[in-house]
């Protein structure tokens, strides 16, 4: 009998690998599984490659002009940095601030009031916004028919130079999924990697950060993947109500995605409609800018209460996030 | 080893053959029918509306998705395609016909559907086919499938060129919209479903609602007329 679970633990291990490609994706030590489901997107270097020029090119607008990198830049962690709020085709002002991508395996929701529920599905959103790309999945499925590249592009990923909707659109989440920050400071501390300590303001900021901010910025992906309302007054010019509009639940009124805030020191401006520029800013908000409603996140409700120091110690805890490898990956360009 | 293989071929042809025949012998047809007031839609013709003013109606648009066919038998499941999930778009008439390739030959007594597509196969992302969204059947910007497409112009409509839009669709838990839909039938090689639109249409009430576009209670609330507007053919 033993020896059977041995055999069937096994199997189940052995299964739950070869699921993802190792070599292409690999779950980092201290991360949980992925939930993206790999089976259903097995993936390629051929696909990534696609997926990646996809991403670069700004034949998925209407007039040519706009790639998904224009507003996710690989330098600052894929986030649009300098830009509250992002501009698209015909220097169009979009309403809320465009989200540095990392991690994105690991998440469930998309975008800042989770209207997207899969990965494969996101890529669609900014195609089709009026104020982003402007253009159809249709009409992009025509324009890579009538392009020689990509018709090798699509033969060396498939094995035909079948173009569709699915295709395009997963070959763009094969390039995303493997866009993993997992190398900072802090996982290299975390990993107990050699000569990786950190310093006596980072340690006091760390015990800061679990204190007051770990409640929603759950380690390790430093999000809990839920939606919370931070206390931010509503901005009467742009009436941003968040996630209530995709839910219809009173609960989700005022109410965003919690961001990562892994790479943090390079992704500023901050917040859903990218209201502060620094981290400063942010900690202020918390401990003296928030704003009461009925669906303030309980986290929120006790005021918190910083020290200067501790406040600094934070910030540089907060920098121990940032993942140069990441940032400077060669393989994302 | 060479003669094996030559009787090993003999008889995969041979089962093939049989299996083949068999599937044309027992192929189920099923036919959608659009109709308003019992005349075959046609889009972009002008119908009109049975009420005191006669308005008139043009539909330019219908499509929707049928999935999960099975077929029953005295209650009991006879029948179940996989992958069950068709497109019927009026704007490419031959997908309003559907072929169940069935294998042996079975009794059955009623047929059931999904209007639309289940949750599970929503969250499991985008699909091929007739579920890739190149289609224009997936929601953009909320994303998910849309169940139903119901677009055109009456002049019962005080919108900007006369324009109604039926978008339906919603998978998560309040705004679920799909519908199972079952009927009893008796003819056992074609079926054909007639699908009175006008009985949708005077039941929405056009005049106040025309334009339903996001997964809504109101997405719910007509998702369920319009399971009551599919009927066996006599």
């Amino acid at each position: 009998m033993k020896k059977f679970t041995i055999i069937v633990l096994v199997i189940v291990l052995i299964c739950g690998f070869t699921q993802i490609n190792d070599r292409l994706f690999i779950v980092p030590a201290n991360f949980p599984e992925p939930a993206y489901n790999f089976t259903n997107n097995e993936l390629s270097e051929p696909k990534i490659l696609l997926g990646k020029t996809l991403f670069y090119d700004p034949v998925l607008s209407r007039d040519n002009s706009t790639a998904c990198s224009s507003c996710h830049l690989s330098y600052t962690g894929f986030a649009h940095t300098d830009h509250a709020l992002s501009h698209g085709i015909d220097n169009k002002i979009g309403i809320r601030n465009s989200p540095a991508l990392m991690n994105l395996a690991w998440s469930k929701f998309f975008m800042w009031d989770g209207a997207i529920h899969h990965l494969d599905a996101q890529a669609l959103a900014p195609i089709t916004n009026p104020l982003e790309m402007d253009e159809s999945l249709e009409n992009v499925v025509h324009k890579l028919q009538s392009s020689s590249k990509y018709k090798t592009l699509f033969t060396n990923a498939f094995g035909d130079s079948n173009i569709t909707g699915e295709r395009t659109l997963k070959s763009i989440s094969q390039f995303l999924v493997t866009l993993v920050s997992a190398n900072s400071k802090y996982d290299k501390v975390m990993r107990k990697e050699e000569g990786f300590t950190f310093t006596e303001s980072e340690t006091k900021g760390y015990t800061v950060f679990k204190q007051n901010c770990a409640g929603c910025h759950k380690e390790p992906l430093f999000t809990n993947n839920d939606f919370e309302n931070n206390g931010l007054a509503p901005d009467t010019t742009l009436n941003d109500v968040g996630r209530i509009k995709i839910t219809g639940k009173q609960k989700d009124n005022y109410t965003f995605k919690v961001p990562t805030l892994r790479n943090c020191e390079v992704t500023y401006p901050y917040m859903h409609d990218g209201r502060f520029n620094s981290l400063q800013m942010v900690l202020f908000h918390y401990t003296n800018g928030i704003y009461p409603s009925a669906t303030l996140a309980k986290q929120l409700k006790k005021k918190i209460v910083l020290s200067e120091d501790e406040k600094s110690c934070l910030i540089l805890f907060l920098k121990t996030l940032t993942d140069e490898d990441f940032l400077r990956n060669e393989k994302f360009r | 080893m060479k003669l094996l293989l030559r009787i090993l071929y003999i008889v995969s042809f041979v089962s093939l053959r049989c299996v083949s025949n068999a599937q044309n012998n027992d192929t189920v047809n099923i036919e959608f029918k659009a109709l308003f007031n019992h005349k075959v839609l046609q889009l972009d013709s002008t119908f009109f509306l049975s009420n005191q003013n006669n308005d008139s109606i043009v539909f330019t648009n219908f499509k929707f998705y049928i999935s999960n066919i099975k077929l029953i038998n005295n209650n009991r499941l006879v029948y179940q395609e996989n992958n069950s999930h068709h497109l019927v778009n009026y704007k490419q008439i031959e997908t309003a016909k559907l072929r169940l390739p069935i294998i042996h030959p079975i009794d059955y007594d009623a047929v059931e559907f999904d209007l639309g597509i289940d949750s599970l196969t929503n969250s499991n992302g985008i699909g091929s086919n007739d579920l890739d969204p190149l289609r224009g059947m997936y929601w953009a910007w909320h994303s998910g499938y849309i169940n139903l497409k119901l677009e055109g112009r009456s002049s019962l409509c005080k919108t900007r060129n006369n324009a109604f839009e039926f978008h339906l669709g919603g998978f998560l838990n309040n705004f679920y919209s799909l519908q199972t839909i079952r009927l009893n039938v008796n003819n056992k090689k074609n079926i054909i479903i007639d699908i009175a639109i006008d009985k949708f249409i005077s039941n929405v009430n056009l005049k106040n609602v025309n334009h339903i576009m996001t997964p809504s209670k109101e997405a719910v609330f007509l998702s369920k007329i319009a399971a009551t507007i599919f009927s066996i053919n006599q």
